[in-house]
């Protein structure tokens, strides 16, 4: 009897043990395409956009001779999104159109709405009319839905971004690319708020974004909430100290940009406290930036 | 008398040729020395505005296709902060420098010289002028690639520790994954304990190769912080192997302990994903071996998965399904105030 039991319990555990395994027989150019994937996008997370395009170009190569679909789409989708964050738009349409094709031919539901949702927001972003979804399954990956939320705040069809973010915010999450998109959630939670001038929110989800990506790291992000934070702060010691952090922010990483927004805050601040020799050496940095 | 005059006059003669011949080779190896280190050679200037003058000194050399065609000849400081770098260079090469051309830093072999490259520009254009101003190209050199390496070696130390202590844990002989699971010994011996023991063997072996290698660029400070980190982890990994001998006889610990452990393997096989990441551009070599480890991690990482799943410790059996989307690169949302 003890004999049954134990071969029992030998067979079912070898069953257990078998059901998780991969596939003996890999494809080592798909392998290297995920690896160089995963290492472009840890690289675009950091801001290295020169790595990360080396490493996106070399997984399209290697999706490229494993021969498979899915993963040249995906491939194609990533150097559009690094195009489009890096501001190269033309490039950025042409990959992402590409992939639109890709996915389109092979039935690639996910990587074509992303695709046509990244294509759409870069178009929203140009000042072209776009193209207007209103909702995606909740079986979508969280970019989607953040993405998309994105989407319609540009569009001005602001019930449908605040319930999409709320989504992304719903979501249990456990690893930082989710924790990021979380920020960006809460982000576009407060450019909401700001645009119905609702002060009290606004305060809460920057402070949320501030919170988080200390925890995981989002300087841009953080700088950006906290120059929103002090355009709603009456306190001009406080406003100004949020300022500075955010100067601080940009300048480390050279958003010309960021760092104008924040010196024409600074200027309006030294005004309002009447310190001419404040007021003058930030008029000379916004200029040298502006020559620059 | 006459043969006085004569022999007068011919040792005048001698001394002349002499130094004729003395002067001729002079100015002969004059000119062989000028024409060979371009001393009288034609030159010209051109400029261009690094961000900072660090990696620049006057003198440096500067390169074209490999070739030295010129060198670095004044170093400024402008009004606003600007930084001014001159370039001398030789005027026959001038027609091969056309507009578009860019100046950037590379460095010679991985612990060679630093040189300023000017690469060729668009050969549709027209050549390069004297005092034109080229576009300065940053390049991701090695000692920027190892200050950016810099956290990802601390998180590694962090997750190294922490690992060691859940070593320690799971080896205690009096400790609860002793206590609890020895009543399963029967079931499960042989099931599981080889395959565990020979990943660790092979990881083990892997980060020695990659320590060792580690060591021999002990030069820079940054790679002896990444020889120490995987002289912890071999370390560890020895720590781990008695409880390779004897996990599958015992099985694996409480849940909870579990998870602790698998959450720690999934963020240093993301550490060590960086780390092949960044030292992608230094040698091909070195990230080759942090891959082999990330690998054999994330076996280790699957098999424990699989164990956490098993009917034996609570789980149904099924591992988590991973998403393969989860390598989509982030979107481009833009969320500027």
């Amino acid at each position: 009897m003890k004999a049954v039991i134990f071969f029992c319990c030998l067979l079912m555990l070898t069953a257990c043990g078998s059901s998780g395994q991969k596939d003996v027989v890999e494809n080592p150019y798909a392998e290297r395409m995920k690896e160089l994937t995963h290492n472009g996008v840890s690289a675009m997370q950091r801001e290295r956009w020169l790595v990360a395009e080396k490493l996106f170009d070399r997984a399209l190569h290697a999706a490229q001779l494993a021969n498979d679909s899915n993963l040249i789409a995906r491939a194609w989708y990533n150097l559009g999104v690094l195009y489009a964050s890096k501001g190269d738009n033309e490039k950025a349409v042409a990959a992402l159109k590409k992939t639109m094709r890709v996915a389109e031919q092979h039935q690639l539901e996910v990587t074509h709405l992303r695709a046509k949702t990244a294509l759409a927001l870069l178009r929203q972003k140009q000042g072209h009319a776009a193209w207007r979804p209103d909702a995606f399954s909740a079986s979508m990956p969280m970019d989607l839905h953040l993405s998309l939320a994105r989407l319609a705040q540009l569009q001005k069809r602001y019930n449908v971004a605040r319930r999409e973010y709320a989504f992304v915010l719903k979501k249990k999450v456990s690893d930082r690319a989710s924790v990021l998109y979380q920020i960006e959630a809460h982000m576009g939670m407060a450019l909401l708020a700001d645009q119905q001038a609702d002060e009290v929110a606004v305060k809460q989800s920057v402070h949320q974004v501030l919170e988080m990506s200390r925890k995981v790291g989002a300087p841009r992000l953080a700088a950006h909430a906290l120059l929103l934070s002090a355009k709603w702060e009456k306190n001009l010691i406080s406003k100004d100290d949020s300022l500075q952090d955010a100067l601080v922010i940009y300048q480390r990483l050279q958003d010309v940009r960021g760092q104008k927004d924040v010196l024409a805050q600074l200027i309006i601040v030294a005004e309002k406290q009447s310190d001419q020799m404040r007021l003058k050496a930030l008029q000379e940095q916004l200029h040298t930036l502006e020559i620059e | 008398m006459v043969k006085q005059e004569d022999f007068v006059s011919s040792m005048r003669r001698q001394v002349g040729w002499f130094v004729i011949f003395g002067v001729g080779i002079l100015l002969l190896l004059l000119l062989v020395t000028s024409v060979r280190t371009n001393v009288f050679a034609k030159q010209f200037y051109i400029y261009f505005f690094p961000p900072s003058a660090g990696s620049f000194y006057e003198g440096q050399p500067v390169k074209f296709q490999g070739f030295a065609i010129g060198h670095v000849d004044k170093i400024d400081l402008e009004e606003g902060g600007k930084v001014k770098i001159t370039l001398e260079l030789l005027e026959r090469y001038r027609h091969m420098i056309h507009e578009g051309s860019v100046a950037k830093v590379v460095k010679e072999g991985l612990i060679g010289e630093q040189v300023v490259e000017v690469t060729a520009g668009d050969e549709k254009e027209l050549a390069i002028n004297d005092g034109d101003v080229l576009g300065y190209e940053t390049e991701a050199s090695f000692e920027q690639l190892l200050a950016d390496l810099k956290p990802a070696v601390g998180n590694a130390n962090v997750l190294l520790r922490e690992l060691a202590s859940l070593a320690i844990w799971l080896n205690d002989p009096y400790g609860d994954v002793r206590i609890a699971m020895s009543g399963l010994r029967d079931v499960t011996e042989g099931v599981r304990a080889g395959k565990l023991e020979a990943m660790i063997e092979q990881s083990t072996a892997t980060l020695m190769h990659l320590q060792k290698f580690a060591k021999e660029l002990n030069q820079q400070d940054v790679v002896q912080g990444l020889a120490s980190s995987l002289k912890l982890m071999t370390r560890i990994l020895n720590d781990v192997r008695p409880l390779a001998e004897t996990m599958g006889k015992e099985g694996p610990a409480t849940v909870e302990h579990m998870n602790a452990l698998l959450k720690n393997v999934d963020q240093l096989s993301k550490a060590l994903n960086i780390v092949a990441s960044d030292l992608s551009e230094l040698t091909p070599e070195l990230p080759g071996l942090a891959r082999e480890s990330k690998a054999t991690i994330e076996e280790i990482n699957n098999l424990i998965k699989n164990l956490q799943g098993s009917w034996l410790v609570g789980g149904d059996g099924k591992g988590e399904t991973k998403d393969e989307d989860a390598v989509a690169a982030p979107p481009a949302l833009d969320l500027r105030p």
